[in-house]
C-alpha cells in the first residue's frame, strides 16, 4: 500500500478473507461429524490422508493462524498500554501461533506417511 | 495487496483527518475501561465476539493435541472419543460450540456492516440482539446433534 495512508487495511482484507474459508471448513467439518463421523482410527486416517482433505486442512490451520494474529493483536492494542508488555506479549502470541502452525503441518502431514 | 484506488484512499484520509479533528475539538474522553463504559447490546454482542475468539484461541493448542491423537492410532483414536465422551470433554465441547456460533454470526453482522447493510439505528440493535441471542440455542442443537 504506497505510503500506507489507510494503515490497518491489509488486517482488516486479510481478517474476512480468512473468516470465509473458517467459515466454510468449520461448517462442513460439523457437518461431517454430525452425519458421517468417521467409525473408526483406519477410516478416520485414510480419510484425512486425502490429498484434497490434507491440503484444506493445512489451509483451515493457515487461515486460523492468520485470523487469530490479527484479532488477538487488535485487542492487545486495545487495551494494553505499556510498552514493554505489549511487546512482550505481542512476541508470545506471535510465536505461540507459529509454533501451533508447524505443530500443525507436522500433524496433518504424519497422516499422509502412515 | 492493494484495495483501493488513488481517488479512494484520498477521499478515506480526508475522512480520517476530519474524524481525528471532530475528536480533538469535542474533548471527548477517550479510554477503554469497561467498568466506566456504558454497554448497549450491540457491545454486548461486540464484547462477546472478542471473547469467543479469545476462547478459541485458548483451546486452538488442545484442539491440535487432540487431532494428533487421533491420527496416531487405534489406542490414541480411543482416548479422544473417550474425551468427547466424559463430562468435562462434553461441557468444553459445548463452550467451543456457542463460541464458534457467536463469532461466526458477529462476524457476519460486522461484514454486513462493512457493505453497509444494517448501519441504521433500530436495524442495527436488532440484528446485535439477534445474534446475542440466536448463538445460544443454534449452539445448543449443534452439540446434541454431535
Amino acid at each position: 500500500m504506497s505510503g500506507r495512508r489507510v494503515s490497518g487495511m491489509q488486517a482488516w482484507a486479510l481478517q474476512r478473507i480468512t473468516a470465509v474459508y473458517l467459515a466454510l471448513y468449520i461448517a462442513y467439518m460439523i457437518g461431517l461429524f454430525i452425519f458421517a463421523p468417521p467409525a473408526s482410527h483406519d477410516a478416520w486416517q485414510l480419510w484425512m490422508a486425502q490429498p484434497h482433505v490434507s491440503m484444506s486442512t493445512l489451509l483451515f490451520f493457515g487461515s486460523l493462524l492468520f485470523h487469530a494474529w490479527v484479532g488477538i493483536r487488535n485487542i492487545l492494542l486495545d487495551y494494553i498500554k505499556p510498552f514493554g508488555l505489549r511487546l512482550a506479549l505481542l512476541t508470545a502470541v506471535g510465536l505461540g501461533l507459529m509454533a501451533c502452525g508447524a505443530w500443525s503441518l507436522e500433524v496433518v502431514m504424519s497422516a499422509r506417511i502412515v | 495487496m492493494r484495495l483501493l484506488s488513488n481517488n479512494e484512499m484520498h477521499r478515506l484520509s480526508i475522512e480520517h483527518e476530519n474524524f481525528l479533528r471532530m475528536m480533538k475539538t469535542k474533548q471527548r474522553p477517550i479510554h477503554l475501561d469497561l467498568r466506566r463504559i456504558r454497554m448497549p447490546v450491540n457491545a454486548i454482542t461486540s464484547i462477546g465476539h472478542r471473547i469467543s475468539g479469545v476462547l478459541i484461541f485458548l483451546l486452538m493448542p488442545a484442539g491440535i493435541f487432540l487431532l494428533d491423537l487421533s491420527l496416531m492410532g487405534p489406542d490414541g483414536f480411543a482416548t479422544v472419543v473417550a474425551v468427547f465422551n466424559s463430562f468435562l470433554g462434553k461441557a468444553v465441547l459445548l463452550l467451543l460450540m456457542w463460541a464458534f456460533v457467536h463469532h461466526l454470526l458477529a462476524g457476519l453482522r460486522c461484514i454486513s456492516i462493512d457493505i453497509d447493510l444494517g448501519v441504521e439505528k433500530p436495524f442495527f440493535l436488532k440484528t446485535a440482539q439477534a445474534v446475542l441471542f440466536a448463538a445460544l440455542p443454534v449452539a445448543f442443537l449443534l452439540w446434541v446433534a454431535l
